[in-house]
């Protein structure tokens, strides 16, 4: 008798788990299958690209709010290949083009002191840029 | 006999879990590794800018804000500053004199230098006092078409490619303005008249199209 009750409870068992473990495994399978992207980080990678797309000029020479001891400043950077670029300080206007790697270069002279830059850029497509720079000229000691 | 059903029981228990477990192909996890990458070098990058400043000397400006002992608030625009003086900072009046700590007053406008410790605070070895109404930079560079020139005086309306429904009103006083003609597409540097604001003064024409020439280049195919 005990023989008989054992025999139907682990077939019951095995049944009920069996069941059980297949539908969920099917279940499984199927919410699976149509969310292959994107991943949380896929989508700040994105927004992180757009940004950086937005803002297009990237300046190699200098960072903002440095402080030189020379008043001769070379700006130079990368952007869009075949640009405009037009950086001004004052009645200071320099005005460039990039070449095929988007690179740029140009010269101003620093007042002593703070001096705010304005650097543009008009791609080929007419979308316009501007980066702004923050740069002290001082001689004293730091 | 309950060892069989206890090893029978989690070898179906365990079986759905592995299932679940599903390794994501190469593909998934080559982009995933790829972006991975970018992520941790966009943060080194950035976590590299921070930490420079304290190798390197830095300059800020603002309006002074509060005045407390050897700490000092600035702020410009939305940006609020900790300074942090000691006896070896240098202050320096309009006029180019040395200044006390205790001369510092609340709206001041100030250029502060040192060096930004790690609680982003400017460890300040000089400050000089500034009018930053005098050191902006009032240059817009307007890249549009010509639509109004002036017959009896050198002025010009320009409307700028990025927004359509505005204009500018620009005086010239250089011989530039001969050569202009309506419809000419220009990219020039002006300054706002000081004395009103809606007449702008032309500083520069750095680049003219002939208006009878394709106005805009057509953007490149992806």
């Amino acid at each position: 008798m005990l023989k008989e009750i054992i025999l139907a409870i682990i077939i019951g068992a095995l049944l009920g788990f069996g069941l059980t473990g297949g539908y969920l495994a099917l279940n499984k399978k199927n919410t699976d299958a149509p969310q292959p992207t994107p991943t949380p980080i896929l989508e700040e990678v994105k927004e992180e690209g757009n940004k950086e797309n937005s803002e297009k000029i990237n300046i190699t020479s200098i960072q903002d709010y440095d402080i030189v001891e020379d008043d001769n400043l070379e700006i130079s950077g990368e952007s869009s290949p075949d640009s405009t670029i037009i950086i001004t300080l004052d009645d200071q206007i320099v005005d460039d083009t990039t070449d095929d790697k988007g690179q740029f270069t140009g010269e101003l002279l620093l007042e002593s002191g703070l001096n705010i830059i304005k650097v543009t850029v008009i791609d080929p497509q007419d979308n316009q840029f501007e980066k702004t720079l923050h740069i002290t000229y001082s001689t004293a000691k730091i | 006999m309950f060892s069989l059903i206890i090893s029978l029981l989690l070898s179906v228990i365990t079986q759905p879990v592995i299932a679940n477990e599903a390794t994501p192909s190469a593909t998934d996890s080559q982009e995933i590794q790829e972006i991975r990458q970018v992520v941790q070098e966009k943060v080194k990058e950035k976590l590299d800018l921070i930490k420079s400043p304290s190798n390197k000397a830095k300059s800020i400006f603002g309006t002074i804000e509060k005045v407390e002992d050897k700490n000092i608030t600035i702020k410009w625009q939305d940006d609020t500053n900790q300074l942090i003086l000691d006896e070896e900072t240098t202050i320096i009046s309009l006029k180019r004199q040395k200044m006390k700590t205790s001369d510092l007053k609340v709206g001041q406008e100030i250029l502060a230098m040192g060096y930004f410790n790690q609680d982003n605070n400017l460890e300040t070895k000089r400050i000089v006092l500034i009018e930053i109404k005098k050191i902006e930079n009032n240059n817009q560079v307007v890249n549009g078409q010509i639509v109004d020139l002036s017959q009896s005086a050198p002025i010009f309306t320009l409307i700028p490619n990025s927004n359509k429904n505005n204009q500018y009103q620009i005086e010239s006083t250089s011989k530039e303005i001969k050569d202009l003609s309506s419809g000419q597409k220009i990219i020039a540097v002006i300054e706002a008249d000081p004395e009103n604001n809606n007449n702008f003064n032309l500083i520069k024409i750095i680049k003219t199209t002939d208006p009878t020439s394709s106005a805009t280049p057509t953007p490149e195919e992806e």
